[in-house]
């Protein structure tokens, strides 16, 4: 659920970088109250994990494989600070290495994945597991887990319907977004739960220490244990339907209305109104007009002819400049 | 695989590799910017800005057949945002295109430049990730006075990430090759999990030795290198060019026409 820059508006992507550098900075802080400065190698490295282990694939049904996110299992083991700290730097590496998900809407993309899925994900595994005295069941730490990455994945996709309304760039209305969003979610939530899991139970059996809780014998998983995830997803799904058959969403278009998120263009408040005749009169090649009688413009039509005669002429030039130069591409491979 | 690609560009050399990573950067977050802050019905006018990234990517030679095949990865997301504009958005608009004229809804505008945004800002993307190397890239943002520790996190994040990527592909060759006829939830869960608990317990270990290592070496936390930065006469004309270029699209085109 990587956001992309298009369908944010420049006050939401600001706001969330603002938001995420603020987030992380605190993240930060916690952190080095119990994690030396000089760990930060292991942070990377565990990056790298994280990026390794996404890439094992767990076929759910033919034809069809899930694969982890990490954020929460991150946070179970490292502790939520940690996690925080390891998802920022795995978003910005897969946007400048590998181009995935927007330049302006990393800023959106940390605090969704970062910040909300690892601190929320964590929190409920918190809540089910209890404190780290005592042993604990393995069906407790079954419930916590897959319950705490479930949340964890829903909770962060719940925010991108919320970026997308601030941004009114899409005219998907919030009310038909949301539970579509939060409803796909959930189903790779529960695979994401179920992982997580499988990787603690797996953790629980050869080192129990990594774990900060203590767990009573040696768990493997069960069949029950996957049967009983189903009931509880099946409980989760119910509830969602339940709430969109409520009108809960409903609520939440007026609050946003009410609150003055998503404006519809007549209502407008002075100042929006204001900033909006603004972006409008910025506008270049104003083509575009409402009604009839407006008054046509050739502008569009020779900037359009222009550019791609423009573009035409660069790739003329760059062949021109290429063949000149020696292309010795050294393809020396990676120091790893 | 495309992502091994994508890095394998960057390694190569071209006038566009040649170029100051910190204009690079520059270059790729201020024209992102300009481009989500054209209004949102405004389709037609983001074609000149195709001119930045398509010299960019054709300077630095990258096939444009990647360059699309990277869209089209990326792009599902974007479609389902932007598909249903038209559905929803449904206002008359009339649209005069040169010496025609004709009416659409609003939500078409509205679709085209959500799309055309997006070809054009991760096109600036490919191109700044396939021009330049990434321990560049971070330089180039240590020059920006990003968080240090942060930068340091990145770079020991890219340096171990090939190296875990072939562990996991060996683990994962393993369990195919032990896998024959099993395709069962349970067990491709159970497998899942060994597999990457696996992991999680090796790259603890590499990462408590790494650090060792790099503490009898005398590591302070700070990452020192060779590498000195110099802006050449080509890269400010790269860096005002395109700047200047932006900007007059952005703030010029609306001045008042013939």
């Amino acid at each position: 659920m990587h956001m992309a820059n298009e369908v944010l508006s420049p006050a939401v992507a600001y706001g969330f970088i603002g938001a995420s550098a603020v987030g992380l900075g605190a993240a930060a802080a916690a952190a080095r109250r119990t994690f030396h400065e000089s760990k930060v190698p292991l942070m990377g490295v565990m990056g790298a994990f994280v990026f390794a282990a996404q890439m094992v694939n767990f076929p759910v049904l033919t034809g069809t494989s899930g694969h982890l996110g990490g954020g929460v299992l991150l946070a179970i083991l490292l502790g939520p600070h940690v996690a925080a700290l390891v998802m920022a730097a795995i978003l910005t590496v897969q946007c400048l290495v590998f181009a995935d998900g927007g330049l302006l809407a990393l800023g959106c993309n940390i605090f969704n994945m970062g910040l909300v899925g690892p601190y929320a994900g964590y929190g409920v595994y918190r809540a089910i597991i209890g404190g780290v005295q005592g042993e604990k069941s393995a069906g407790r730490l079954y419930l916590a887990s897959f319950s705490g990455a479930l949340v964890g994945v829903a909770a962060s996709s719940a925010v991108v319907p919320v970026q997308i309304a601030l941004s009114a760039r899409s005219a998907v209305p919030f009310t038909t977004f949301f539970p579509v969003m939060v409803g796909v979610h959930l189903l790779i939530g529960a695979v994401e739960g179920l992982i997580t899991f499988a990787v603690l139970a797996y953790l629980v059996q050869v080192r129990p220490d990594v774990l900060e809780v203590r767990v009573r014998g040696k768990e493997r998983l069960s069949r029950r244990a996957v049967v009983g995830s189903i009931a509880v997803f099946a409980l989760l799904v119910a509830g969602l339907l339940s709430l969109v058959a409520s009108g809960l969403p409903d609520g939440l278009d007026w609050v946003s209305e009410e609150k003055g998120y998503v404006q519809p263009p007549e209502s407008a408040s002075p100042a929006m109104a204001g900033a909006t005749r603004l972006q409008e009169k910025l506008a270049p090649l104003p083509d575009y007009s409402a009604g009839e009688g407006a008054p046509a413009y050739w502008t569009s039509l020779a900037g359009i002819i222009g550019s791609l005669a423009t573009l035409a002429l660069v790739y003329v030039l760059a062949l021109l400049v290429r063949r000149r130069m020696p292309a010795h591409a050294h393809p020396h491979p990676h120091e790893h | 695989m495309h992502h091994d690609y994508i890095d394998h560009l960057a390694m190569g050399d071209s006038l566009a590799h040649r170029l100051d990573p910190r204009a690079k950067l520059a270059v790729a977050v201020v024209f992102t910017a300009f481009v989500v802050s054209v209004p949102k019905y405004a389709a037609a006018a983001l074609v000149p800005y195709a001119i930045v990234p398509f010299a960019w990517l054709a300077f630095g030679g990258v096939p444009f057949g990647f360059v699309a095949r990277h869209l089209l990865v990326v792009s599902p997301f974007i479609l389902f945002v932007a598909v249903f504009n038209p559905l929803y958005d449904t206002r008359p608009v009339l649209v005069h295109v040169g010496p025609w004229a004709f009416w659409v809804r609003a939500g078409v505008l509205s679709c085209l430049s959500i799309c055309g945004k997006f070809v054009l800002t991760v096109s600036a993307l490919v191109a700044l990730v396939s021009t330049t190397r990434f321990h560049e890239l971070l330089k180039a943002m240590a020059w920006f006075r990003l968080p240090r520790l942060f930068i340091i996190e990145l770079s020991f994040l890219y340096r171990y990430l090939f190296l875990l990527v072939e562990q996991v592909q060996r683990l994962k060759r393993a369990r195919e090759c032990r896998a024959v006829g099993k395709g069962r939830l349970g067990w491709g869960l159970r497998s899942t999990g060994g597999i990457i608990g696996n992991l999680f317990l090796r790259t603890l270990e590499r990462a408590e030795r790494v650090y060792a290592a790099m503490a009898a070496r005398g590591f302070d936390g700070s990452v020192r290198t060779l590498t000195r930065f110099r802006m050449r006469a080509a890269d400010y004309a790269f860096l005002a060019g395109a700047l200047l270029f932006v900007v007059a699209l952005r703030f010029g085109a609306h001045l008042p026409l013939p």
